[in-house]
């Protein structure tokens, strides 16, 4: 217990010393210290520093946003990964490959369309609205897709026939986007930027509403985690167990399709996050959900955070970050599917 | 411990299966501190039946007590500090150790922010050493062959502590050895602690061997339920089973066995 305890401490502190060497990094370089003495000065540690204002402008106005958007999105989507493969008993269970992702976008994109065609609504409300109505409709007809009437009275979802019906429905809604660029029309270029998923234009507005989100639903998911363990060893046992098997289930799903739509419509669609994160600390901590959900906040901000920085300061231009996290990611998974397959448990 | 009173159970026709009954209007009780053995041929609604009587699916009418209180009226903790079940098989998907397995035993008695107390830890070591699994307590329950993994779910089961334990086909999958020895520590529960246990047996001399009452199912219907002496009858148990059959007192076992064998063979 102590042990975990630990190791989830140091992940946080790793987190804070990432984001702050990522906000040195960048077109402007700015010294460690400085960036120390900006931050502090704004809430109120220090009030006599002298630092030069072009950096604490940079710093406040673009660098910490961004960063701070970035690992709320990474820590959302690796932490409704980590649900979504206990409570679906499916190790290729995430966000992305079980299209909810996709929903999300697709609500957006009916945001952006109607403001476009002049129906004004502030997009700042309407975007995260329509994404999560998006997210959780395509939740349920996956779920309804892969449940599998002939396998009894227990409700039962095969672990292949959920991938499936997830690839089914990706497919239907981004077809459903292209046609949605087609209404856009010339002004298609709002939705293509914000679809391939960047942190470019994060404002402190989309950080602070993706903080605020995070942290009632990160409280409140981990209290499930002994009931995540226990619906993963299956349904009738679960609720032999006493757990109230179809109440958390739904609350879980809702919760992290709320999450993962808020995380969409900052960010657009980022892949493979919560499906990485939750198999490596899987791999390296065992199964118990109890200490990955802890865990998986600060580990999934971490690999996002890595990639924008990697995506704004290393790398010659800027890769649209779900591109990246594509081109890493979908390997990892083919290297999962593999393994699970040979270990016959798909 | 068990009163079930006319229960009718069907599932929901589908376009590719009838409604058919799975049970039909059936009523039996099970008295407390008794070993009960449910036998029948495949498709008698044995699982059903047990699913029924351990509150996870509701029966369309009639009504199942469960120590004098309907099964409906307990809630989900509630009822799982009153009765455990061991499934048919334990297939765990993720490769929890053996003791974290055991643990999840004690969830029914574990408020949400609550963690293990003494009194929990001993549990969960008692059972561990009944089930004789501590040896291998930090391995992962994917890596255990049949036998261990089934001692597990029984030892899970077993860790809620309940006064009512359902076995559904626990020992079909084991070999001789095994099979001997979990029915042999259900026993034991039985007569010592007072625990009232129902399995489902598809070995009627397995059966006939650890039981005390018998309770036959044949097509969601009940054929027949009593004492193991009674029950052990030839002309009940070919009509179970369409078979021939001849009943012979074991002196071995000191119980009455069964042999049997389609008719017009041997």
């Amino acid at each position: 217990m102590l042990r975990r305890s630990v190791t989830i401490f140091i992940l946080y502190l790793l987190l804070m010393i990432l984001m702050a060497v990522s906000c040195q990094m960048g077109y402007m370089k700015i010294p460690l210290q400085d960036v120390v003495l900006i931050i502090m000065q704004h809430i109120g540690l220090h009030d006599n520093a002298h630092v030069d204002p072009a950096s604490a402008a940079v710093v406040m106005e673009i660098r910490l946003p961004r960063i701070i958007g970035a690992a709320m999105v990474g820590g959302a989507l690796a932490v409704s990964g980590t649900v979504f493969q206990a409570l679906l008993l499916n190790p290729l269970a995430d966000p992305y490959t079980l299209g909810i992702s996709s929903g999300a976008a697709f609500g957006a994109c009916i945001a952006i369309v109607l403001t476009l065609l002049g129906i004004a609504m502030p997009q700042v409300v309407s975007i995260p609205v329509l994404a999560f109505a998006g997210a959780m409709a395509s939740l349920f007809a996956v779920m309804t897709l892969a449940y599998n009437t002939a396998l009894g009275g227990m409700r039962k979802f095969s672990s292949t026939n959920l991938i499936l019906s997830g690839v089914i429905i990706s497919a239907i809604l981004s077809a459903a986007i292209g046609f949605m660029k087609f209404l856009a029309d010339e002004q298609v270029g709002a939705i293509i930027f914000w679809l391939m998923g960047s942190f470019s234009s994060m404002d402190w507005s989309q950080t602070v509403m993706i903080s605020a989100v995070s942290a009632p639903l990160l409280l409140l998911i981990s209290c499930y985690g002994q009931d995540l363990n226990i619906i993963a060893t299956g349904e009738k046992n679960a609720r032999g167990m006493g757990v109230n098997v179809s109440m958390v289930r739904v609350l879980l799903l809702s919760l992290c399709s709320l999450w993962t739509a808020m995380a969409v419509s900052i960010s657009g669609i980022i892949g493979f996050v919560g499906l990485i994160v939750p198999h490596l600390l899987r791999y390296t901590f065992g199964p118990d959900n109890r200490f990955l959900l802890s865990a998986a906040f600060p580990a999934g901000a971490m690999l996002l955070l890595c990639a924008d920085t990697l995506t704004r300061a290393v790398l010659p231009a800027e890769v649209p970050i779900g591109v990246l996290t594509a081109l890493i990611g979908g390997p990892f998974f083919c290297l999962i599917f593999k393994r699970y397959q040979s270990a016959r448990q798909i | 411990m068990w009163q079930v009173s006319n229960i009718s159970f069907s599932y929901q026709p589908s376009s590719d299966r009838p409604g058919t009954w799975k049970i039909d209007d059936m009523v039996l009780s099970i008295p407390e501190g008794q070993f009960a053995g449910i036998l029948g041929p495949n498709g008698s609604g044995k699982t059903t039946l047990l699913d029924i009587m351990a509150g996870l699916i509701t029966p369309d009418c009639g009504t199942v007590k469960l120590d004098n209180r309907p099964i409906n009226s307990y809630r989900p903790k509630e009822l799982a500090r009153t009765v455990a079940l061991v499934p048919q098989d334990f297939n765990i998907r993720f490769d929890f150790t053996v003791r974290q397995v055991v643990e999840m035993g004690r969830y029914p008695y574990l408020g949400r922010f609550q963690d293990m107390g003494a009194d929990d830890i001993n549990t969960i070591k008692q059972v561990m050493k009944e089930l004789d699994i501590q040896r291998f307590a930090e391995r992962p329950v994917t890596a255990l062959s049949g036998g261990e993994r089934q001692r597990v779910a029984v030892a899970r089961a077993l860790a809620q502590t309940t006064k009512a334990l359902i076995l559904d086909e626990a020992t079909s999958s084991l070999d001789i050895q095994h099979s001997l020895s979990i029915m042999d520590i259900i026993r034991q529960k039985v007569k010592q602690e007072g625990l009232t246990a129902v399995a489902s047996i598809h070995d009627i001399n397995l059966a006939a061997q650890y039981c005390d009452i018998l309770i036959f199912l044949k097509n969601g219907d009940l054929m027949a339920m009593g004492n193991v002496d009674d029950l052990m009858e030839e002309s009940l148990l070919s009509q179970l089973f369409d078979m021939e059959v001849d009943i012979h007192f074991d002196s071995f076992l000191n119980r009455k066995q069964a042999s049997f064998r389609l008719p017009g063979t041997f």
